[in-house]
């Protein structure tokens, strides 16, 4: 060892020093950050103690950032919190997993053996005539389950084309591939909803095998039951016969659970506490809200609107209640908002309604759909919508786009007395910070573990949960 | 143990001249890497934590990191070691010591070199967002918002691994670290054949840790709890413990036969 008695150096221990102090000054301004990420509420005219008689709450999921932030509007503050280290929004809050429905032509039972005699093959597809059909309609629950249900016949009067892909996943069959009638290729304010531990639909209508209603769903089958299915028929596909399960084959039942007086179709449903809301359509073009209770009783019933022009369809607000429902209901031609509609169950179990003329979603009164709430006593109405920015990028200089994102939400509160608005402010819930993520042509985002390495995704999604229970 | 941190010592004065311009040369690396980019008008709309990203420089900071761990076991290599006038054979303390400083040392090392890179990170902020928020103004006409270092710090992926928030992000990147340094000792206590044996399992054991470290974080965030995850994280993380136990098993025959003496 050396000679000299030379103090050793200390670089090392500065350097190990001054790594800790790096290191620890930036968890330090990670964790401030984070906390910062908050949802903020600025408000532009009024007086914030208009928010005093709401309750409002919502998540916001920062992708980039891993974080989720929650918040909270109670007796006009806006409090939050931000949980780090996860992408993963409380049960209460999940994106996705929605309803979804589809209608599809299927060629009769009868009529197969004849169809897979006019088979011809191309390509991977193959394809014959029919005249007859079958619709079906598939629905595909939020709990994973499907049913399938044998809705109408439909005649054509000329043969027409249908097709089959083998090699996608079992179970392809005959269907109608092009000229679906309207009446089919669309279905419109198709409503399901949890109550009381079962899923109710609003199924059913002119010349239909369902009489117009409220249905509820008695079986409906997980993905391993439909696997397990027996197969019942069989198609051509060039120089094979392959067995498949009948696109006319049902499977998943339901029940008729209630069919309001003289009804024309159901609009949508709600459920309200102990009660089921019912938006119906009766023969006389009237729109109708009946509550209904668990024996299937309506308990009351009320006109929202007499017969007005055009066909109406109605979706389902937000409003964060269970005591409290909203519909919004649309003009189907022009898809203008024609009336929003709010219902809240008094504390003696009656029901406050509140109607609205469209015109003040457009004209910016109420601030949007996204969130629509009655105070506890019925005097005011909180709005939210979301808030767009709209940016000019010059990609060169023959190439000039517009590009809209959503910075945030706006917030207003209306006052049903007054019939003036008495608060307008801006929620911002990090949307903001996302701008550059609308901007970029390059926008390529690889997903998965590796992609992660290589790109990244900056989006934030705020979700207003239907249940107010925090997760 | 005093003995260890005197041995620490020599051998950081060994290696403090290459370490440096590792150092160094990753800094001109990134900034260059980053500046260039950001000038790049097809990433218009990018921000920091993007651009950090989207330029490759994530896994390069990898790369980096086994060099750090090479560099620091370079110590028993230098041709100066011969001038301290010590072998293992004239050491005052046990043979042992070797390994302990130079796994001390490289851990040291490469928690500098973390350090550095989130020093790296926030002094090529400003510039970079310079040169991000010019090419964005030659193309778009309205203000935009520049978000702060800190939100971009936050945004970086990079930067949740190197400045986790949680216990438990903490002591895996403790462990990724720690796997490098055990690996770094390994290398430095190996001679000729055995050496370059031991660094070409070393670079693959690092690997596999830092992987595993990945996959790990994914898992929390994502809240996958599907078997194959799991299962994937257990193949890599036992790959990367039976890597770092075959390179002790060699460190210690090497030690025992004095290879380094």
């Amino acid at each position: 060892m050396r000679a000299n008695h030379k103090a050793p150096d200390r670089g090392l221990a500065v350097l190990g020093v001054a790594a800790v102090l790096v290191l620890a000054a930036g968890v330090a301004g990670r964790s401030i950050g984070l906390q910062k990420l908050q949802a903020t509420l600025k408000e532009e005219t009024g007086d914030r103690e208009e928010l005093e008689s709401f309750s409002l709450s919502g998540y916001t999921l920062l992708q980039a950032e891993n974080a989720i932030t929650y918040f909270e509007l109670e007796n006009g503050e806006l409090t939050g919190r931000t949980m780090t280290e996860t992408a993963v929004l409380p049960e209460n809050a999940q994106l996705g997993n929605s309803f979804y429905s589809h209608t599809e032509l299927a060629v009769r039972p009868e009529d197969r053996g004849a169809t897979n005699q006019g088979s011809a093959f191309s390509g991977n597809t193959a394809e014959s005539q029919a005249q007859d059909f079958v619709v079906m309609r598939k629905i595909e629950l939020p709990d994973d389950t499907s049913l399938r249900l044998y809705m109408a016949d439909y005649h054509s009067d000329t043969a027409q084309r249908v097709t089959a892909y083998p090699n996608m996943w079992s179970g392809m069959d005959w269907t109608l591939s092009e000229n679906v009638p309207d009446a089919y290729s669309r279905w419109r304010g198709e409503a399901i909803i949890q109550w009381q531990g079962s899923w109710f639909l609003n199924l059913g209508g002119d010349n239909m095998r369902y009489q117009p209603g409220v249905w509820k769903v008695t079986e409906s089958l997980t993905e391993e039951e439909l696997e397990a299915l027996p197969t019942d028929g069989d198609v051509r596909y060039g120089d094979s016969t392959v067995p498949v399960l009948c696109k006319s084959t049902e499977y998943g039942s339901v029940e008729m659970f209630y069919q309001p007086q003289n009804v024309e179709s159901v609009l949508n449903l709600a459920p309200m506490e102990q009660y089921l809301g019912v938006l119906y359509l009766d023969t006389n073009g009237n729109v109708w809200f009946d509550l209904v209770d668990e024996n299937a009783k309506c308990v009351q019933q009320t006109l929202i609107r007499e017969k007005g022009e055009g066909d109406l369809y109605a979706i389902m607000a937000n409003t964060q209640k269970t005591d409290q429902a909203c519909f919004v209901l649309y003009q189907e031609e022009t898809y203008t908002t024609v009336q929003i509609i709010l219902l809240q169950i008094n504390a003696d179990g009656s029901l406050h309604v509140v109607n609205l003329p469209g015109e003040m979603k457009d004209n910016g009164e109420l601030a949007g759909t996204t969130v629509v709430q009655l105070s506890q006593d019925g005097q005011k109405v909180l709005s939210v919508g979301l808030e767009e920015a709209a940016l000019q990028v010059d990609r060169n200089p023959w190439n000039t786009e517009s590009v809209t994102y959503y910075s945030g939400y706006r917030v207003n509160v209306y006052d049903l007395d007054r019939k003036a608005q008495t608060f307008s402010g801006t929620l911002d819930t990090g949307r903001d910070m996302t701008w550059g993520r609308y901007l970029s042509s390059s926008d390529f985002i690889y997903y998965g573990l590796a992609g992660e390495l290589m790109s990244m995704n900056r989006d934030s999604y705020t979700v207003f949960p239907q249940q107010t229970q925090e997760g | 143990m005093k003995s260890v941190a005197k041995l620490m010592a020599w051998h950081w004065q060994l290696v403090r001249g290459p370490y440096a311009v590792l150092c160094a040369v990753y800094a001109v690396q990134q900034l260059i890497l980053l500046l260039v980019s950001a000038s790049d008008s097809q990433r218009l709309g990018y921000q920091m934590a993007e651009l950090f990203q989207g330029c490759g420089q994530m896994p390069l900071f990898f790369v980096a990191l086994c060099l750090v761990a090479i560099v620091a076991a370079s110590a028993t290599r230098n041709r100066e070691r011969a001038q301290k006038m010590y072998t293992l054979y004239t050491m005052p303390s046990s043979r042992w010591t070797l390994w302990e400083a130079q796994f001390l040392l490289g851990l040291i090392l490469l928690a500098g070199f973390a350090a550095w890179q989130v020093l790296l990170y926030a002094a090529a902020y400003f510039p970079v967002t310079m040169v991000l928020s010019r090419v964005a103004e030659s193309m778009v006409a309205n203000a935009l918002p520049w978000n702060s270092l800190v939100e971009e710090l936050n945004a970086n992926p990079l930067m949740q691994l190197l400045l986790p928030v949680k216990a438990g992000s903490g002591l895996a990147l403790l462990g990724a670290l720690g796997v490098t340094a055990l690996h770094s000792a390994c290398m430095a206590c190996c001679q000729g054949l055995r050496r370059a044996v031991v660094t070409l399992l070393a670079l693959f054991g690092t690997g596999a840790a830092y992987t595993a470290f990945y996959i790990r974080y994914h898992q929390v965030i994502y809240g996958t709890d599907a078997p194959s995850y799991w299962l994937l994280f257990a193949v890599v993380l036992a790959v990367a413990l039976g890597l770092a136990a075959v390179n002790v098993f060699q460190a210690v025959w090497a030690l025992k036969r004095a290879e380094t003496a």
